[in-house]
């Protein structure tokens, strides 16, 4: 599902954020990415959601190039691939469906359909009666939920989550981890999720690739990164 | 894509009311600088219509020869004046119908000169010349000088040059300070919108997320630009609309001199009212445009 051969990223200040970077992650794996900050997580992000082009090296997505993806076909490209944030990125003045209907609408689907599509989602994420709530008048975890739905409601075939659990207390990032569990599970989207929060890596074991300086220090199966300390 | 289409209006009135302050201050800006649009094209526009009637009514006298007052002398300078490039009309006067209009506009005239004029008439047979363009009145007048037969020629001399010189001046100054102040308010425009897009960075960031065209993010800015505009163009409209009937109702049509005629409100007003209002959409939407498309060109 995702393949990255040979990725190198230099920025133009002359950072190296990565270096000769070779990954494989299969069609409904769930894999987390560690490391240190600065060591390349966001930018390994970015070249996933297609923001950056690699300055060498091929990055491919559901067989998509999406380095060489011409740039008006970017946001076709995001259409297959939802992303969630440590920040949630919503829109404040839009409720929870709205919110979520957004990401729909945006891909002219027919209003009805949207409107089944968003209940489907909301009862995923157990969030049906905050349906006309403002993100305002959320917790952090719900904020979240309500994230989550709107980067699966167009049925994505990759998620991207970079620290989702960041701004969250334990209970509430395994409130968040067990969705995506569930999504991952449930719709089969590979899910790829960039953390921090060594007790959910711990916790909820899947195959770990840490990064560190641009490189890939480790890749390790769902036995667990943190057992060979 | 009707969906489409009320979904942008209904986002950029959301946008409006979500951002209210930026809203007014753009549409403040608008509103000063479309009053000076307005008062500059309004006075433009006049001082266009009494520069085309002067220069209509400038003519030159051409006074024939007494040796030449024959039928065929005369048809043959008036043949050839009308060769003359940029001639517009030749109407003949003959020195009978000169001494009726003399005696007629000068009752008070000396009785000598009325008893001369009506024992032995000494003026001449004239051709009277209208011009198309005021500016080629000397250059005309000095090919006519130069015609077989005529003993002299007048136009008003250099007074009637400078008189339409200083029109064509200010005339061309309100052009150009229109054309700078529209510079002005896309300006300004331009940066009052790009204020908002840069408080909305992570609106736009999450409808790129979401995978939106630029076209789908730039669409409801654009409207917001056009309901700018209107906004703006209110005030200067209901101004200029008013202002311009008091001064016309105040002046009686007339400025200074019956040579400054100013043009009758109906419909010229209403024509300026809808320039504004045009001119206010064409400038939000371009200001929108510039402002939203230079974010987006740069952000992938």
């Amino acid at each position: 599902m995702i393949e990255l051969t040979n990725v190198k990223m230099r920025y133009r200040t002359g950072v190296n954020a990565l270096n000769n970077v070779n990954l494989k992650i299969e069609a409904g794996e769930f894999v987390y990415i560690i490391g240190p900050t600065g060591c390349g997580k966001t930018t390994l992000i970015k070249l996933l959601d297609g923001e950056l082009i690699p300055t060498s090296g091929t990055v491919k997505v559901a067989t998509i190039d999406v380095g060489n993806l011409p740039k008006r076909r970017v946001p076709l490209y995001r259409r297959n691939i939802g992303v969630i944030f440590q920040d949630y990125r919503l829109l404040e003045s839009k409720t929870v469906f709205e919110n979520i209907a957004y990401a729909l609408e945006v891909i002219d689907m027919k209003r009805d359909k949207i409107r089944s599509r968003v209940r489907h989602v909301l009862r995923m994420v157990d969030l049906t009666e905050k349906s006309n709530a403002f993100p305002n008048e959320l917790s952090g975890g719900q904020q979240q939920r309500v994230a989550i739905a709107r980067a699966i409601a167009n049925k994505p075939k990759v998620l991207i989550a970079d620290e989702p659990t960041g701004n969250l207390d334990p209970t509430m990032g395994n409130e968040i981890m067990r969705l995506l569990e569930k999504i991952n599970r449930e719709e089969g989207t590979t899910i790829v999720m960039v953390t921090h929060d060594r007790g959910i890596v711990e916790r909820y074991r899947k195959r770990t690739i840490a990064l560190e300086a641009g490189h890939i220090v480790a890749d390790s199966d769902a036995g667990g990164y943190f057992s060979h300390d | 894509m009707i969906r489409r289409f009320f979904r942008h209006i209904r986002e950029g009135f959301y946008g409006v009311g979500r951002h209210l302050s930026m809203a007014f201050s753009s549409a403040t800006a608008m509103t000063i600088t479309l009053i000076l649009v307005a008062v500059f094209a309004v006075l433009m526009i006049n001082m266009n219509e009494i520069t085309k009637d002067i220069e209509q009514q400038v003519q030159i006298s051409v006074l024939i020869d007494y040796d030449h007052e024959d039928a065929q002398s005369e048809a043959d300078i008036g043949a050839a004046i009308n060769a003359i490039d940029g001639v517009r009309s030749v109407t003949f006067s003959s020195k009978d119908d000169e001494a009726q209009y003399y005696l007629e506009n000068y009752s008070q005239a000396d009785q000598a000169i009325v008893d001369l004029i009506m024992s032995d008439n000494p003026l001449h047979d004239a051709y009277y010349v209208t011009l198309d363009d005021g500016k080629s009145l000397e250059e005309v007048a000095n090919t006519i000088v130069n015609i077989d037969g005529v003993a002299d020629v007048n136009y008003g001399g250099t007074s009637a040059l400078e008189m339409i010189n200083m029109l064509d001046v200010v005339r061309n100054g309100g052009l150009i300070i229109v054309a700078a102040l529209t510079i002005l308010t896309m300006f300004l425009i331009q940066n009052t919108i790009k204020l908002t897009i840069f408080a909305r960075q992570k609106e736009i960031s999450i409808m790129r997320n979401v995978g939106a065209k630029n076209g789908y993010i730039r669409a409801p800015f654009l409207v917001e630009g056009i309901i700018i505009g209107v906004l703006g163009s209110i005030i200067p409209i209901i101004v200029t609309v008013f202002g311009y009937i008091y001064l016309y109702n105040y002046t009686g049509g007339v400025l200074l001199s019956s040579i400054f005629v100013l043009i009758p409100p109906h419909p010229f007003i209403l024509y300026i009212g809808l320039f504004l209002l045009g001119f206010a959409i064409v400038i939000g939407f371009v200001g929108s445009f510039l402002s939203v498309t230079k974010y987006l060109r740069w952000t992938r």
